[in-house]
């Protein structure tokens, strides 16, 4: 079994980028749990950041698994506007129960998310065109039928799971260890994962191994469409309220987690492991700069130089130790 | 000989830990032609980006009309009158063919302001000058491979070059062109321009050069006037290997289903009319010159570009092919011509490489121990000479990665492996090696179409050679007439 | 002009003439002003993502760069100096913080996307944590002049007037001013070559980093005029203005068919898909649809263009190879 593990962690990635991120976010604990131990370190703080982090890190996530195919989704988070909006309308102006809201607002993430994946994987659009084109569509369309309003009055039962705990732990941390799970299966453990790899790395050659390559980006897109309507319901329960531009600023924070991560925008390599690690970084990144009581703006300056400094120490760190040098194709 | 134009003095490149160059010392003189020979690999193509500044030596110095640099930058490279072809051209994509001559010259020469009559005038003027056609006013992007090769050839034309360097330089032409281009170097040789030519075609490299300089490994073996030098023993000193050469042994299982049977195969206005057949065991290659339609068929085959009309059978089973996947299915493989960009996934695992096509699955997971196993089999199967099953091709030295490619078809043990062109740009060394695996599996009924230009090569190893001519097959060649004069006449006819 | 340029126009009078068919009064001066103006800022800033997008990247810092330097220069700069040194003031800072930009994308070697989201995190940090975060709805006096003087008013048939500012003309100067610099100079096809291929443009003697620095520097500046003139035509500063509009910028530009990978686009290309959109929001009320359709309409419309754009991409030329009838086949 632990040999099994060691596996599992090492599919996960090895990579000195994953390293560097785990010095990174012990770093982060480590310096505001001296800074500040009787804020940083509560148990108050702790569930702050417990109930943060699952939706930016499902949102990065589905980011994460677009750029392992060498694409990207920049309409992850209209879609789950539009999820949250979907259901919450169910909810209030359709009196259903939240159950078959959340079934429909997943539907409607599949269906956006195969739009995504039809456009990049049978029309050979590329994903960032495609995305940034849908996005507009998804969040125009949660507009309308948002009226451009936030939809409140959601029933008690739907944002009830926003605080529901199990084992001491939020629903909804939960509901994302067991997204990372399920990706990280898939990505490892298939061969749809497999070869979403392969046609990350390299398109052309996994056009000449055989490998059906719209097949496996629209099977792409549709998981990080179903992964931003989790994300989406999450959202709205939090919030007790859907509308169609809530977070739009979650779309440059989930590249940024996945870069953070390691993960390769090229293409090729995706670690689950290192998008929740970072995910949960930059929320104890921000719950620590808070809690010394600086400007929340600080904590965006802060969360921009560390993804300059980790940027710069992927590309330096690695001429410096000299062990694996890239190295241009020589003749 | 009258003192050089440019020359290399004890130079040494070094990436990371990988020693491409160790002191290497070559003069090129005014109106020679120089021609830089070696395997892959063996650092040709680092000294000519060297020389031309694109890399800054790890050691020593580039000497330019007398003057050392210790590292020469590319504009002041061609400040000083130096042009290089590059093996992949380094065009522009966006740019016209016209933009794409004219503007280095413009940056070098400090120029201000762009005119774009003025660039269109100089690109005509070199096109004219090397005597071919290509059409200027479209993006090289939106060019053939051969038009882009002469744009990268016009160039170099373009100015008033006193060294021009030309990395394989002839390797999407036709014949004509090749004569084309060979007629200009006569041109620039009399008016004293010194000339590095680098080729894998021993023909090209005894007709056109005036001195041989072999490397190996990064340094300097010999060099030499050509008549110094037989093909046998310039290959010798390339691979520091003895020659060597095949038997071609008679297929075996013939009267069995043929491997593969190809009727009526068409596809406007590429091709019409296919037909032809694989027998089990059975070695056929497929001549052509570029252009002829010869690559067309065979992605039609395999489903890459599918037919429009047709049949294909496999092993006497009709097999509709609309995609690669379904060739796969059907036993069908195919190594295409360009195997690092196009054949293997040159940062991912090498075991990933070779389970790329066939992976095993079992109820929708990875099989995990089935695909270690496999990765085993082609390892040794193939001698395939790595460190760990788990480090990137990338690693990999040329031969072993022809191998990795190899055997990620072999795994799924194919009745048929279709090669587009399997050894161009292999050195002469990697080239046995793959014409060995080839022998061997044909030996246990595995049909082989082979897509080559390379006449001898054919000859060499296929039991008979079908000729292409304008999208047809127009010849079959066999037994006593499957001579390199017979082929080139009915390849060139 | 490239076919998507010309469809753009297709479209744009189609939805002219289709409007002006129900609402004759559409036609005319005061629809050209009120588009005109909607575009205005969005057409510098188009222009400056274009040209960073030509050299082969993708700039999302320009909006934190715009409003970052107008917001200083109104609430630091000089009060009642000339609109000239304002606006000066202004793109210098732009032009600063774009240099910024181009020495992290140099020296960190990454993309100019993650590049710029880590700048532009850190641009609206600084602005809000150190310059402020209140609404300045007092201008400087030549700032309040200028938002009021105009090139032309003409008298609407039914209400009010509609006026075209001056500005305008400081837009056109700048658009022209990089069409110029993309056609006519070395560095300016420089750009593009380093955007259709770094590396080969590097052989062909082109400084890549140059260029670079020269495209952000460019690109940071016009940010920055675009910030000072969006804060001088609405007559307050607001830091939260453009909060998350990058992508509609970028839409507009893709739209106007500079290719996302680079190497490919036209001043003209990146005006016409900002006009387009403003031409469109303007028709949808006397179409009868709701405003609120705006930005699924856009969208729409995007996704058209793409595909549009990518089918002609992939759009190969193939040459025939078959001649006429079969050859006589000869099997010896």
């Amino acid at each position: 079994m632990p040999e099994r593990f060691r596996r599992v962690l090492l599919t996960m990635g090895t990579r000195a980028s994953f390293i560097r991120l785990l010095v990174v976010a012990v770093a982060i604990v480590v310096v505001f749990g001296i800074l500040n131990p009787t804020v940083f370190l509560s148990g108050q703080n702790l569930q702050y950041v417990e109930l943060a982090s699952p939706e930016v890190a499902i949102l990065s996530l589905a980011m994460a698994l677009t750029m392992l195919t060498a694409g990207i989704d920049l309409s992850v988070v209209s879609i789950a506007n539009l999820s949250g909006v979907v259901a919450a309308l169910i909810m209030t102006n359709g009196h259903q129960p939240p159950g078959l809201a959340m079934l429909a607002a997943v539907g409607v993430a599949l269906v956006c998310g195969a739009v995504n994946g039809l456009l990049v994987g049978y029309k050979h659009v590329p994903p960032i065109l495609a995305t940034l084109a849908t996005g507009q569509l998804f969040s125009g369309l949660a507009l309308v039928a948002s009226s451009g309003t936030v939809i409140k009055g959601l029933p008690d039962s739907f944002t009830r799971i926003a605080l529901l705990t199990v084992a001491g732990v939020p629903l909804i941390f939960w509901v994302m260890l067991i997204a990372a799970v399920i990706v990280g299966i898939v990505v490892a453990k298939t061969p749809l994962g497999f070869r979403m790899r392969l046609v990350g790395a390299n398109p052309t050659a996994a056009d000449f191994s055989g490998i059906r390559r719209a097949r496996v980006l629209l099977a792409t897109y549709v998981m990080s469409g179903a992964l931003g309507g989790v994300a989406g319901l999450i959202i709205s329960a939090r919030a007790g309220g859907a509308n169609s531009d809530y977070g739009s600023s979650y779309v440059l924070l989930a590249v940024v987690i996945a870069v953070l991560a390691g993960v390769d925008p090229e293409g090729g390599y995706l670690t689950v492991a290192g998008v929740v690690i970072a995910a949960i970084a930059m929320q104890l990144l921000g719950a620590g700069l808070l809690s010394l009581s600086v400007s929340s703006h600080v904590v965006n300056i802060c969360q921009g130089l560390l993804l300059v400094t980790m940027v710069l120490l992927n590309t330096w760190g690695t001429a410096l130790s000299t062990v694996f040098p890239r190295r241009r194709v020589t003749a | 000989m009258s003192a050089p134009i440019v020359e290399a003095v004890g130079v040494s490149k070094r990436f990371g830990g990988v020693q491409a160059l160790t002191d290497v010392s070559v003069a090129f003189g005014p109106g020679e032609v120089h021609c830089i020979v070696g395997e892959n690999g063996c650092g040709k193509s680092t000294l000519l980006k060297v020389i031309s500044g694109a890399y800054r030596p790890t050691s020593g110095q580039v000497v330019v009309d007398g003057t050392a640099y210790d590292h020469l930058t590319p504009r002041q490279a061609l400040s000083a009158g130096i042009e290089v072809i590059y093996q992949d051209f380094s065009l522009m994509p966006n740019l016209t063919a016209a933009e794409n001559i004219a503007l280095p010259g413009s940056v070098a020469g400090g120029r201000r302001l762009y005119s774009r009559t003025a660039a269109r005038t100089l690109a005509e003027r070199a096109v004219v000058r090397l005597g071919v056609e290509i059409e200027l006013d479209i993006p090289v992007g939106e060019l053939t491979v051969a038009e882009r090769q002469l744009t990268a050839i016009a160039r170099a034309l373009a100015h008033e070059a006193k060294f021009i360097a030309m990395d394989e330089p002839t390797t999407a032409l036709t014949w004509k062109e090749v004569d084309a281009l060979f007629a200009a170097v006569g041109r620039l040789k009399e008016a004293g321009v010194a000339l590095a030519f680098i080729s894998h075609k021993m023909q090209e490299i005894f007709s056109i050069a005036e001195r041989v300089t072999v490397l190996r490994n990064g340094a300097v073996v010999t060099s030499g006037r050509p008549d110094e030098f037989t093909h046998a023993s310039l290959a010798e000193t390339m691979t520091g290997r003895g020659s060597q050469s095949f038997d071609r042994v008679a297929p075996r299982n013939k009267g069995r289903a043929p491997a593969l049977k190809v009727t009526g195969l068409g596809r406007a206005p590429l091709f019409a009319d296919v037909d032809l057949e694989i027998g089990q065991g059975e070695i056929v290659g497929l001549a052509g010159l570029l252009g002829s339609g010869r690559t067309e068929i065979a992605e039609a085959i395999c489903g890459v570009k599918p037919a429009q009309t047709g049949t294909i059978e496999v092993l006497g089973r009709p097999t509709p092919i609309n995609a690669l996947a379904d060739a796969v299915a059907a036993g069908i493989g195919y190594v295409p011509e360009d195997r690092l960009t196009q054949g293997l996934f040159l940062d991912q695992p090498i075991g990933d490489n070779i389970v790329a096509t066939h992976l095993p699955a079992r109820r929708g997971f990875l099989n995990s121990r089935a695909i270690e196993r496999r990765k085993a089999r082609v390892v040794s199967d193939l001698r395939i000479k790595l460190g760990k099953l788990t480090d990137p091709v990338r690693s990999l030295s040329g031969g072993n990665a022809q191998r990795v490619l190899l055997g990620k078809w072999l795994v799924g043990e194919p009745k048929v492996l279709i090669l587009n062109g399997p050894t161009v740009g292999v050195d002469v060394g990697s080239k046995f090696d793959i014409l060995g695996v080839l022998n061997a599996q044909s030996l246990q009924g595995l049909g082989v179409l082979i897509i080559s230009d390379d006449v001898p090569e054919l000859i060499s190893m296929c039991h008979r050679v079908l000729v292409v001519r304008s999208g047809r097959i127009v010849r079959e060649l066999s037994g006593d007439q499957l001579r390199e004069d017979t082929v080139v006449a009915a390849v060139t006819a | 002009m490239a076919n998507q340029e010309l469809l753009l126009v297709g479209l744009m009078v189609l939805l002219i003439l289709g409007v002006s068919l129900k609402f004759p009064d559409f036609f005319g001066l005061q629809t050209l002003f009120n588009v005109l103006t909607a575009s205005m800022v969005g057409m510098l800033f188009a222009v400056g993502v274009m040209l960073v997008l030509v050299s082969g990247g993708i700039d999302v810092s320009f909006l934190a760069v715009g409003i970052l330097s107008a917001y200083a220069t109104v609430k630091y700069g000089p009060q009642d100096d000339s609109a000239v040194v304002v606006f000066a003031i202004s793109t210098a800072i732009g032009l600063g913080l774009g240099l910024l930009n181009a020495a992290v994308v140099i020296v960190a070697r990454t993309s100019v996307l993650i590049a710029t989201l880590a700048t532009s995190s850190i641009y609206l940090g600084a602005m809000f944590a150190f310059i402020g975060g209140e609404v300045i709805s007092t201008l400087p006096q030549p700032l309040q002049t200028l938002g009021t003087t105009h090139l032309i008013t003409v008298k609407g048939e039914v209400r009010g007037t509609t006026s075209l500012n001056v500005l305008i003309l400081v837009v056109l100067v700048v658009c022209v001013l990089v069409w110029a610099f993309l056609h006519f100079t070395i560095a300016g096809r420089s750009v593009f070559a380093v955007g259709g291929d770094a590396e080969a443009a590097s052989r062909a003697a082109i400084s890549v980093p140059r260029t670079r620095v020269l495209v952000f520097a460019i690109a940071g500046a016009v940010a920055g005029l675009a910030g000072i003139i969006s804060v001088t035509l609405s007559g307050r500063a607001d830091p939260t203005t453009f909060m998350g509009r990058e992508l509609d910028t970028l839409a507009a530009v893709v739209l106007g068919g500079v290719a996302i990978a680079g190497g490919k686009g036209t001043v003209r290309g990146a005006v016409l898909g900002v006009l387009l959109i403003s031409l469109v929001t303007a028709s949808l009320v006397p179409l009868g649809i709701p405003t609120i359709w705006q930005r699924a309409a856009v969208g729409a419309l995007l996704i058209g263009g793409i595909l549009l754009q990518t089918a002609i991409s992939r759009r190969q030329r193939i040459r025939p190879i078959l001649d006429a009838p079969a050859p006589e086949v000869t099997n010896a």
